[in-house]
C-alpha cells in the first residue's frame, strides 16, 4: 500500500510539474519525487490555473532552477540570427580586445593568446626563429563573443602565428628496470627533444590577407 | 632523482625573445682541444671542415678555438643570460661535435631542469577569471541557492 | 716504466690509433692515491673561507677575448647594422677613461706621448636618452590613446627607470662589452652604456631603426605589468571623479553589490561604482573602503584602456616591411 501511495503521489507531483515545464524535464522530477518522499504531501497551488490550494509555499515547492519559458521555433530563428549578426558586426568592426584561440598542435590542444609559451616535446620541423602558422583552431573568442569551430574554424577566418625560440633537450629523465632477486637492472638517462614556441598573433577577417 | 628532490623552474624566455624579433642566444662558443691527443681527433676533424661553415651561418655567435695541452676537449657556450655550459666532446666524431654545437646554438641559456608547467601566460584569462560571484544576481545578504 | 715501454712499441706497429693500452699518455703515470692530495685541499678550503670567494673578473680579462669581433657578433645578433666605430665609442665610459690615464700616469707614462684617442659615450648616451623617452612617449601615447599624461609619464619612467633598463642590457651582452673603471659594473653605468648604445643605432641607421630597437628590447617589458604598478595613485577616487567630470558624466555613486563573511576574519565585499544609474566597475575588498579604492582603480584601468584584456601591441610591423617571407606548407 505504501508503494502504491507513493507511486500515485509521485505521477500527481509530476502531474503538476508537467504543467508548467518542458517535457524533457519530467524524468529528473520522477525521480527527485521517488528519492524524496517528503514531498507527497505538499502541492504547489500557484502553478495550477484554478482555485488556490491551502498548502503554504515552501522552498522546495518549486525547482530550485529558474523556470525557463518554451520559446517558438520563429522565435528562435529570430535571436540566432539576431547573435550571429552582432557578432560579426563585433568582428567587421573590430570591437574585440585580445583574442584567445584553442589550438590542435602536436596531439595536444592549447588554450592560446598573444605573447604566450608553449613548450612541444618533440621536433617542429622548422628552425629557430621561423615563423609558424597553426592551422587547426578549434575555437577563438574575445571578451564579449567566441567562435567555436564545428570542428575547425576556417582558415580565412582565423590566423595563429607562432616563432620558433628554442629547440632544446628536456631535462635528464632516468628510466630503469629493476626486478629483485633476479639480478636484472637496466638503466637508461633519456632526454627528449623540445620545442618552444611563441604565439606572436592571432588575427580575424578584416586583418587577414 | 625525483621532481621534488632536483630543482625546477617555470618555463620563461630571455627578454621576451620571440615578441619583437628573434635573437640568438648563444653569445660565444670557445673549442679546447688538444693538437697531439687521441680523444681530440673528432674535434680536430670539425675544426679543419665544419668550423668555418658554421661560423658563417651563425654570424652574431664568436667562435674562439684554443688548443692547449688538456686531455679532455671541451665546448664552452656562454649564453646571453650569462649561464655558461660546458660540454665535454671527448672521442666525439666531428658529425656528432657539429650536433651538439647545432643543439647548443638552438638553446636559450635556462638552466636544463624540470619544467613545472608547458606553457606559460602573462594573461591568463581574457573574458574574466571566474569567481564564486559571477553569473550570480548581486545581493549583500548570505550566499543562498536561488529563490 | 714497463707499460710505458709497451705502449712505445705498440704505437710504432699499430700506428697512432690504439684502444686497449692506456690511452693518451706515452709517458709515466702513477695513479695510485696521492697522499697529498686530502692536506692540500684542506689547506686550500681554509684559504677560500679567510679571504673569502674570489672577486669576479670581467670577461675580457679571462681567456677566449676578442674585443672586435665581440663587437661584430653583437650587431649581428641583433639584426641591426651599426657602424663599429660609434659603437665603440658608445661601450667607452669616461669613467674608463679617467682610470685608464690615472693609470698611465701611475705608471709613468708621458700624458702626451700616449693619450688615449678613445672618446667618451656621453654626447651618444644623452642623444640615446632624449630620443628613447621621446620614442617611449609616443609609442605610449599612440597604444594607449586614453591614458592620462601622468600615467604616460609613469610608464616611460618606468621602462627608462635602471632596474628595468639594465635587466635589458645585461641580458643582450652589453655587460661584457661595456669599458669601465669598475667590476661588476655598476648599474648607472650600465644605464648609460645601453643608452649610448641607442645613441649609436640612432646615428647609424636612422630613428625608424631605432625605434623598432626600443619597440623590440624595452616596450616588451610591458607585457604582463599592470598600470598602477608603475603608476603610483594615491587617491584613484579623486582622479576618477576628475576624469568624469571632464567627460561631463556624473560623479560615481559606491554602492555595496555583494558581501560575504562579514562578521569573520576574512570579510569580503564587492563595490560598484555607478554614474548615471549605469555601473562603471565593481571591485572586491576586504574592508568596504579597501572595496572602493579598489572598485575606482578598476575603473580607471577601463577609462584609460589599460586592462588586461585590451588589444594586445603590434609587435610585428617590422618583419611585414621586410622582404616577403618563403611560406613552407606542412600536412
Amino acid at each position: 500500500m505504501a508503494l502504491t501511495l507513493k507511486v500515485c503521489c509521485a505521477e500527481l507531483l509530476a502531474n503538476i510539474w508537467r504543467l508548467r515545464l518542458e517535457p524533457r524535464r519530467i524524468s529528473s522530477f520522477k525521480q527527485t519525487g521517488l528519492l524524496f518522499p517528503s514531498f507527497k504531501s505538499h502541492r504547489s497551488s500557484h502553478s495550477i490555473s484554478g482555485p488556490s490550494s491551502l498548502v503554504p509555499l515552501t522552498s522546495l515547492s518549486s525547482p530550485p532552477w529558474p523556470e525557463v519559458k518554451s520559446i517558438s521555433s520563429e522565435e528562435e530563428q529570430r535571436q540566432n540570427t539576431a547573435v550571429v549578426q552582432k557578432v560579426n558586426s563585433l568582428i567587421t568592426n573590430e570591437e574585440y580586445g585580445r583574442l584567445f584561440a584553442v589550438v590542435h598542435f602536436a596531439s595536444r590542444q592549447w588554450k592560446v593568446t598573444n605573447e604566450d609559451l608553449i613548450l612541444i616535446e618533440n621536433h617542429v620541423a622548422a628552425g629557430c626563429g621561423d615563423r609558424i602558422r597553426m592551422e587547426k583552431v578549434l575555437m577563438v573568442g574575445g571578451e564579449n563573443f567566441t567562435l567555436i569551430g564545428r570542428p575547425i574554424i576556417g582558415k580565412e577566418l582565423v590566423r595563429v602565428e607562432a616563432t620558433v625560440i628554442e629547440k632544446t633537450e628536456s631535462s635528464p629523465k632516468v628510466y630503469m628496470q629493476f626486478w629483485r632477486r633476479h639480478r636484472f637492472q637496466r638503466k637508461k638517462i633519456i632526454t627528449s627533444p623540445q620545442t618552444i614556441l611563441r604565439i606572436n598573433s592571432i588575427e580575424m577577417v578584416p586583418r587577414l590577407k | 632523482m625525483t621532481s621534488r628532490g632536483t630543482p625546477s623552474r617555470f618555463l620563461q624566455s630571455v627578454l621576451q625573445n620571440g615578441v619583437g624579433r628573434y635573437v640568438c642566444q648563444l653569445k660565444r662558443i670557445s673549442i679546447i682541444f688538444s693538437k697531439n691527443a687521441q680523444s681530440s681527433l673528432g674535434v680536430r676533424e670539425f675544426i679543419e671542415e665544419g668550423v668555418v661553415d658554421y661560423a658563417k651561418t651563425n654570424p652574431g655567435t664568436v667562435v674562439y678555438v684554443s688548443p692547449n695541452t688538456s686531455r679532455i676537449p671541451k665546448i664552452v657556450a656562454e649564453y646571453l643570460n650569462g649561464n655558461v655550459r660546458e660540454e665535454e666532446v671527448t672521442s666525439k666524431s666531428s658529425k656528432q661535435i657539429l650536433e651538439l654545437i647545432n643543439k647548443l646554438t638552438n638553446q636559450s641559456g635556462l638552466d636544463v631542469i624540470r619544467l613545472r608547467k608547458p606553457f606559460h601566460t602573462d594573461s591568463p584569462s581574457i573574458q574574466g577569471q571566474w569567481h564564486p560571484f559571477t553569473n550570480r544576481a548581486p545581493s549583500i545578504g548570505p550566499i543562498r541557492p536561488l529563490p | 716504466m714497463a707499460s710505458g715501454y709497451i705502449v712505445n712499441r705498440g704505437a710504432l706497429t699499430l700506428g697512432i690509433h690504439y684502444r686497449n693500452v692506456c690511452r693518451t699518455n706515452t709517458f709515466t703515470q702513477i695513479r695510485e692515491k696521492k697522499r697529498w692530495m686530502k692536506s692540500y685541499t684542506y689547506t686550500m678550503e681554509r684559504k677560500r673561507k679567510i679571504e673569502g670567494t674570489p672577486p669576479p673578473k670581467p670577461r675580457s680579462q679571462k681567456p677566449n677575448w676578442d674585443y672586435h669581433a665581440e663587437v661584430q657578433a653583437f650587431t649581428c645578433r641583433l639584426h641591426e647594422n651599426f657602424s663599429l666605430e660609434l659603437l665603440k665609442t658608445a661601450f667607452v665610459n669616461p669613467c674608463y677613461i679617467e682610470s685608464e690615464q690615472k693609470r698611465r700616469q701611475d705608471l709613468g707614462m708621458d700624458s702626451e706621448t700616449i693619450a688615449l684617442v678613445l672618446k667618451g659615450n656621453i654626447e651618444l648616451r644623452s642623444q640615446g636618452s632624449d630620443f628613447t623617452s621621446s620614442f617611449l612617449n609616443d609609442w605610449c601615447r599612440a597604444s594607449f590613446p586614453r591614458l592620462h599624461s601622468d600615467g604616460v609619464a609613469a610608464v616611460v619612467a618606468h621602462l627608462t627607470c635602471s632596474t628595468v633598463v639594465c635587466h635589458v642590457a645585461r641580458n643582450l651582452g652589453i655587460e661584457d662589452l661595456t669599458m669601465s673603471a669598475e667590476f661588476p659594473i655598476p648599474d648607472d653605468v650600465l644605464q648609460s652604456t645601453l643608452m649610448a648604445v641607442i645613441g649609436a643605432l640612432l646615428e647609424s641607421s636612422g630613428a625608424e631603426r631605432a625605434g623598432f630597437f626600443l619597440r623590440d628590447f624595452l616596450a616588451t617589458q610591458l607585457i604582463g605589468k599592470d598600470l598602477f604598478d608603475m603608476w603610483i595613485v594615491v587617491n584613484p577616487m579623486g582622479l576618477l571623479m576628475e576624469e568624469l567630470a571632464q567627460k561631463n558624466m556624473s560623479a560615481p555613486e559606491p554602492r555595496l553589490i555583494r558581501s560575504a563573511g562579514a562578521s569573520t576574519v576574512l570579510p569580503l565585499y564587492f563595490v560598484g561604482l555607478y554614474s548615471d544609474k549605469k555601473l562603471l566597475a565593481q571591485g572586491p575588498g576586504d574592508t568596504v573602503i579597501a572595496a572602493e579604492e579598489e572598485a575606482a582603480r578598476v575603473a580607471l584601468r577601463d577609462l584609460y584602456g589599460f586592462t588586461e584584456n585590451r588589444r594586445p601591441s603590434d609587435f610585428s610591423t617590422m618583419r611585414r616591411q621586410q622582404e616577403p617571407v618563403q611560406y613552407v606548407a606542412s600536412n
